[in-house]
């Protein structure tokens, strides 16, 4: 097997000392950044991006590995002992974690979920390994018209499936779009949207906008809501272990969650929202205990977790092999991975062999850290949530305003910052999703500059945007989906007047 | 007696012969003051090789005392003082750029020219004009340096920015990169005089794709259109964001040739996927397989040179010993194996020779950006 | 009809801001100067789909609040999520963002980072003033020697940092 033989290698890349250095930082740093309430992994990222500033390529990459699983390991961490998680895809975990915590079951609770996400972050990493370069080799041939039609469905999914309202997700995916718009065209350098402005010339740094969007707008609108309380965090009392029937009840949700989570990655479904969803469902239904839901049963904390890793490692595979970010969290690591003008697609896995070997070979350690980490050192993540709040926005605020300025050393990133941080205030306030805007912005300019080369290519020849069989069934699919609701409701209607 | 005096004579002879060949070995560097150059070996402390330092300045044999040359004697400025640190302004993303800065960078400080470690403000945007106006309005800063290249003077003429790179002191062009034009192995193009009558003969039907718009890529396909009087009207230039992508949208097919650094696309010659039709250089590369456009008969040679840039309100002191720095660390083991482990090319200029070659160069990139119509 | 709350009011004048951001856009677009002769496609195409977008989209968000259904604030903070907005809180945070934006090439990366870490603490109720002051300067040093020492990241210097770095 030629991947095995590169995984070794990649090993060999992620276990010099330097490199394995830069995982273990960033296995602490995520899980710092991830346990403090409100910052999810994506938020965790693009507030650690500047740290890897002055560091070489392979060494970043596997630093964000690493801080990437470490964001999530501490996310889950904080919503079952605080029920306030970071991102979408712990709310779930919060819902019978949490209850569990308070019955005097954290340990448990946060046992359950870390090796449920070691489990499902090895699987799918070893499915990652083994399914990228060959969705890579596939992918060579593709043409910018069949990354335009996958872009387009990426962009129906993401805009309709997350957030309370089709409608809201599609005004999120919009505002991205917009925001990505300005700056000068790559091809003509016609200015847009730039009000005369010569620092928007190269457009709105993407960096600034998600730690704006996510940091400020967060703390803006905490502000919002008056009274802040200190956290009531529940203290692990028990042993940080499970019972022999806890692991019965365990692992089988554990396999289910990451073949529900892993699939739901490689498409672009939005995230770990659908996913985590959906194994907490399935788990519920499939449970013996079915009265224990909604008062702390395990399955809901161990399906759902090994989903949310699963997911992440999922996203991964469209991101490396196509250069396709399906997630927010995924969108921050390819602009990580711009940063260092590496572009993530078909040929990275040719061109850049040690730095993707070294980032796969990196998440299996990096895995294999957290779960020795993560259990006995609770009680120091415990600590961290002990911060007080006033300090606590302070800092995060501070620092996303560093994050913000520090990678153009402008002081137009930091006006930016401050009104992007006004949208995202008025994206809570008024129930919009934040994950379209940012897949919005991201692959916005990616798929008008696929647009444009497909007709540039072709001289102008609008038919190469629809041919090909991969164009085609793609465009069938998105009609079906966008068109059989209307259609399943109407047979309902029909049914009901019958 | 006979056999004594053959003895000794074979004595003396291996001694000679040792003396021959151990001496070259251990004192290769050594050069005469008439061609010396800074860090090249000599022989006798406080000899003076007039004239053969930076900007007509004289070099002295002296034993230096930092870096990967201590203890060696050396054509080596005595006055030079170590730079104290650089704070670099990078008019980009990470990237060519920023890498050219910290190897710079790490090389002086390993061969103890600088003393503290740099600092790098990343200042992107319109064609790197955006970290020139931002470079140009630092004042009274002796340790302020800005990284640039062709890309720049490329992107002022584009932008049509009222910015004169001339303005800054021009302190050394530190190496070149050479472009090529690649195609797919199975591609019915051999040379390049194909592919440029392709173009002559169906136009905009020939896509080409390369990196950004007015970049070094950009102007070598309009010079290419010029040396064959081709109007500039029928190139099809389709802008992609680098070398990889170049690559990759050549192997995903579709499109006729692709432009890029040559060092980019090195794996994919080696591997076969790729084929070289010409390179931008004057001779062959190391260790890059394919022609020359001159040996082909198109008379171009162009490539992406970076160089360093000053404020230019330093002293004449203190502009002089940056350029005595730099000088001196071209001289340097460090530097040489930096060029090698880049694949860069050693086209090293410094001070009035450098200002002279920006001179020259700064027209030739406006008329071809005028030529390409942007 | 149902009849429009305040917080209703407040999600009309977004959407309804949205639908013009997505006129303007256009408009930007129509004037946009295109230099001629070097796209083969026009960089005019993709913002009009995209300005079209946003207007659609806004005014089907306008038709959805116009029908009563509201929006429910994302997130999962306790507390009642259609309580009023503080204003008072949320200026000392802006007034910190904004100090900072201010002060940061004038007085140096240390201050600027003092004055919005602390102008939050205190937004968010810290009230110990002496002891404020001291982390907020004591969490700005520490920041700047990491970011500039560490990871050579250059930063505004002002008093605070001359002081320190001549000292060196």
């Amino acid at each position: 097997m030629n991947s095995l033989n590169l995984l070794l290698d990649g090993f060999a890349t992620a276990f010099t000392a330097t490199n394995l250095m830069y995982g273990l930082a960033g296995t602490f740093l995520g899980t710092l950044v991830g346990v403090l309430p409100g910052i999810g992994p994506a938020l965790a990222i693009a507030l650690l991006l500047p740290i890897t500033m002055s560091v070489a390529p392979a060494s970043a990459l596997i630093m964000f590995a690493s801080i990437y699983y470490g964001a999530m390991y501490g996310g889950s961490t904080t919503s079952i002992l605080l029920n306030t998680p970071g991102e979408s895809g712990s709310v779930i975990t919060a819902l019978e974690g949490n209850k569990m915590a308070k019955a005097g079951r954290a340990g448990a609770a946060l046992a359950t979920a870390a090796i449920g996400s070691f489990v499902a972050g090895t699987i799918a990493t070893l499915l990652l390994a083994f399914g990228a370069p060959v969705l890579a080799d596939v992918a060579v041939k593709i043409q910018p018209a069949g990354y335009l039609s996958l872009m387009i469905l990426a962009f129906a999914t993401v805009g309709t499936l997350l957030g309370q309202s089709m409608i809201r997700g599609l005004i999120s995916l919009a505002c991205g779009l917009v925001i990505g718009l300005v700056g000068a065209d790559l091809q003509s350098g016609a200015l847009r949207l730039t009000f005369g402005n010569l620092n928007a010339v190269d457009g709105i740094e993407t960096v600034t906008v998600i730690v704006a969007i996510f940091a400020l707008g967060e703390v803006l609108y905490l502000a919002s809501r008056h009274k802040v309380d200190e956290w009531a965090v529940i203290s692990v009392n028990d042993k940080t272990w499970m019972t022999k029937s806890d692991f019965k009840r365990s692992w089988r949700p554990w396999l289910r969650g990451t073949a529900i989570g892993f699939p739901l990655g490689v498409i672009p479904a939005g995230g770990s929202e659908v996913p985590t969803f959906l194994s907490y469902a399935a788990e519920k239904k499939l449970s013996k205990h079915k009265e224990e839901f909604g008062h702390g049963a395990i399955e809901g904390v161990a399906g759902p977790e090994a989903a949310n890793n699963a997911n992440a490692a999922g996203a991964l595979v469209p991101l490396l092999a196509l250069g396709l970010p399906t997630s927010a969290t995924a969108a921050v690591v390819l602009v990580a991975f711009q940063m260092y003008n590496i572009q993530p697609g078909p040929m990275l896995l040719s061109t850049e062999p040690v730095i993707v070997w070294g980032l796969i070979a990196s998440l299996f350690i990096g895995n294999a850290l957290l779960l020795l980490l993560n259990l006995p050192l609770i009680k120091f993540w415990v600590k961290l949530l002990k911060i007080p709040r006033p300090y606590l926005y302070g800092g995060i605020t501070t620092f996303a305003l560093f994050g913000a300025y520090a990678l153009n050393a402008s002081t137009f990133d930091l006006q930016i910052a401050l009104a992007v941080g006004a949208l995202g205030y008025f994206f809570r306030r008024f129930g919009m999703p934040t994950t379209p805007l940012i897949i919005g912005l991201i692959m916005g300019p990616l798929a008008e500059t696929k647009f444009k080369l497909a007709l540039q290519i072709s001289n102008g020849d609008y038919s190469v945007l629809y041919a090909g069989l991969l164009t085609k069934s793609i465009y069938f699919i998105l009609f079906m989906v966008i068109v059989g609701p209307f259609v399943w409701n109407f047979k309902k209607k029909l049914a009901i007047k019958k | 007696m006979v056999k004594k005096k053959l003895a000794s004579a074979l004595v003396a002879a291996l001694a000679i012969g040792m003396v021959v060949s151990v001496a070259p070995t251990a004192n290769a560097n050594v050069k005469a003051a008439g061609i010396a150059k800074a860090g090249d070996g000599c022989v006798a402390a406080g000899r003076v090789a007039a004239g053969r330092g930076v900007n007509g300045t004289s070099l002295t044999c002296t034993k230096v005392t930092t870096g990967t040359l201590a203890g060696s004697l050396r054509w080596w400025y005595p006055d030079l003082k170590p730079l104290k640190t650089i704070d670099w302004t990078i008019p980009g993303n990470p990237g060519g750029y920023s890498l050219t800065a910290d190897v710079v960078s790490k090389a002086l400080k390993t061969e103890g020219l600088m003393n503290e470690a740099h600092t790098m403000a990343y200042k992107a945007g319109a064609g790197g004009t955006v970290g020139l106006s931002a470079f140009q309005e630092i004042k009274g800063k002796p340790n302020a340096a800005l990284i640039t290249g062709i890309a720049m003077v490329g992107g002022i003429a584009t932008t049509k920015s009222k910015l004169n790179l001339m303005d800054s002191f021009p302190v050394a062009r530190i190496l070149r990169e050479y472009n090529a034009v690649v195609v797919p192995t199975g591609s019915k193009y051999k040379t390049i005089n194909d592919l440029l009558n392709d173009i002559s003969a169906k136009g905009k039907d020939i896509a080409i794709v390369g990196g950004n718009a007015g970049g070094v890529d950009h102007q070598i396909m309009g010079l290419l259109l010029k040396e064959k009087n081709i109007p500039a009207a029928k190139l099809n230039y389709v802008v992609l964001s680098g070398g990889t992508s170049v690559a990759a949208q050549l192997l995903a097919g579709g499109v006729a040739a692709g432009i890029s650094g040559s060092t980019e696309f090195k794996p994919f010659v080696e591997s076969g996927k790729l084929r070289v039709l010409g390179v931008s250089s004057k001779k062959r590369l190391k260790g890059f397989r394919g022609a020359t456009f001159i040996e082909q008969g198109v008379n171009l040679f162009y490539g992406n040179w970076r160089g360093i840039m000053v404020p230019p309100d330093l002293t004449a002191d203190e502009k002089l010993n940056w350029l005595k720095v730099m000088d001196a660390l071209h001289g340097t083991p460090t530097w040489k194996s930096t060029l090698v482990s880049n694949d860069w090319d050693d086209e090293f200029e410094a001070g009035d020779a450098y200002t002279a070659f920006l001179k020259k160069e700064i027209p030739i990139v406006n008329a071809v950006i005028k030529d390409i119509g942007l | 009809m149902k009849k429009i709350t305040k917080a209703g009011r407040g999600e009309l004048v977004f959407a309804g801001s949205l639908l013009l951001l997505g006129i303007y856009v256009l408009y930007d677009t129509v004037k946009m100067e295109v230099p001629e002769g070097v796209a083969v496609i026009s960089p005019r195409l993709f913002p009009y789909f995209v300005g079209t977008f946003l207007i659609v989209v806004s005014a089907g968000l306008i038709l959805t609040i116009l029908r009563g259904n509201l929006a429910v604030p994302e997130g999962t903070e306790p507390g009642d999520p259609f309580a009023p907005a503080d204003f008072k809180t949320m200026s000392l945070v802006v007034a910190g963002i904004a100090g900072h934006v201010i002060l940061l090439e004038k007085l140096g990366f240390v201050v600027a980072a003092a004055v919005s870490f602390y102008l939050v603490a205190y937004a968010f109720g810290a009230r110990r003033i002496v002891k404020d002051i001291l982390i907020a300067f004591a969490f700005a040093l520490i920041s700047y020697f990491a970011f500039t020492k560490g990871l050579n990241i250059r930063l505004p210097q002002g008093i605070f940092e001359n002081l320190f770095s001549s000292g060196a």
